[in-house]
């Protein structure tokens, strides 16, 4: 009378450890370079299939432009205050708010400088073909006339990122 | 004969009986209550649902008993088990990936944040 449950309960665990296994086993390898590289680098040495010399010369220009661009952050946020306070009690465009503007403007150009002069050096760091691609979706997710602000089309991927990968 | 002589006879269980009156009063819509119950317990259920359960229970444990049934059984299982496996990896990978994305491009685009902007 028990056989019928006991083999029940067996198809059960089977399926919990066909399950834990595959899912475990799968999954494993994305813990393993987050755990290594973290969720920013991890992401580069997985889509661009970097080896350990590749990836450790992008690791070093990464965390040499992180504080550079923690910088340029700072500056858009102090320039977008200081725009939102003169803004508050304008009625029109007044020469503080244009002086401010033209820093921004120049500020933007700094930043795109900068944030291109580091896609440069972190495509050269790759294999030639990965570099251009690297390079041709950076670009598509960060110049691209609809976001001619700084913020990315946050977790996109191009169209042209999706033929040519894989 | 007997039971007319019966019939006449006055019985004292019978004067008892006559003169028994009940006094407490039956509860509210007492009588309908009681014919609700009754009509409930005639009608058919709509939708055997425990019947069905036994029967498929009963299935069930027929088909376990043989090695064959046991067999088919454990191995559909782990089949069902290794698909929702791999479904799910592919999920967590899919997720995984874009988050990644996301976090590298914030950290190497200059991005104001939130309360900044104007």
């Amino acid at each position: 009378m028990k056989r019928p449950w006991l083999i029940a309960v067996l198809g059960l665990v089977f399926a919990a450890c066909g399950f834990g296994v595959f899912y475990g086993s799968r999954t494993s390898s994305y813990r393993q370079l987050q755990a290594q590289c973290g969720p920013e680098l991890a992401w580069i040495k997985k889509e661009f299939q970097l080896n350990s010399a590749d990836f450790e010369r992008v690791r070093k220009l990464h965390e040499s432009y992180k504080p550079v661009c923690a910088e340029m952050c700072r500056q858009v946020d102090e320039q977008n205050r200081e725009l939102a306070r003169l803004l508050q009690t304008a009625h029109e465009v007044t020469p503080e708010i244009d002086q401010v503007l033209s820093r921004a403007a120049q500020l933007r150009k700094q930043c795109q400088t900068e944030m291109l002069k580091h896609f440069f050096q972190v495509s050269q760091a790759m294999p030639p073909e990965q570099g251009r691609r690297y390079l041709a979706w950076m670009q598509a997710q960060t110049l691209t006339p609809i976001h001619d602000s700084m913020v990315p089309k946050m977790g996109a991927k191009s169209d042209d990122d999706r033929d040519t990968h894989r | 004969m007997s039971t007319e002589t019966s019939n006449n006879d006055s019985d004292p269980l019978d004067e008892l009986l006559k003169s028994w009156k009940v006094e407490a009063s039956l509860p509210p819509r007492f009588q309908e209550q009681v014919w609700r119950r009754i009509a409930c317990a005639e009608e058919e259920p709509a939708w055997p649902v425990s019947a069905w359960l036994l029967r498929l229970a009963a299935l069930g444990a027929n088909l376990l008993r043989k090695p064959v049934g046991a067999a088919a059984y454990v191995s559909v299982l782990l089949a069902i088990g290794i698909l929702a496996g791999v479904w799910r990896s592919d999920h967590y990978a899919n997720q995984t990936e874009a988050a990644w994305r996301t976090a590298y491009l914030q950290a190497v685009t200059p991005t104001p944040s939130l309360e900044s902007q104007p």
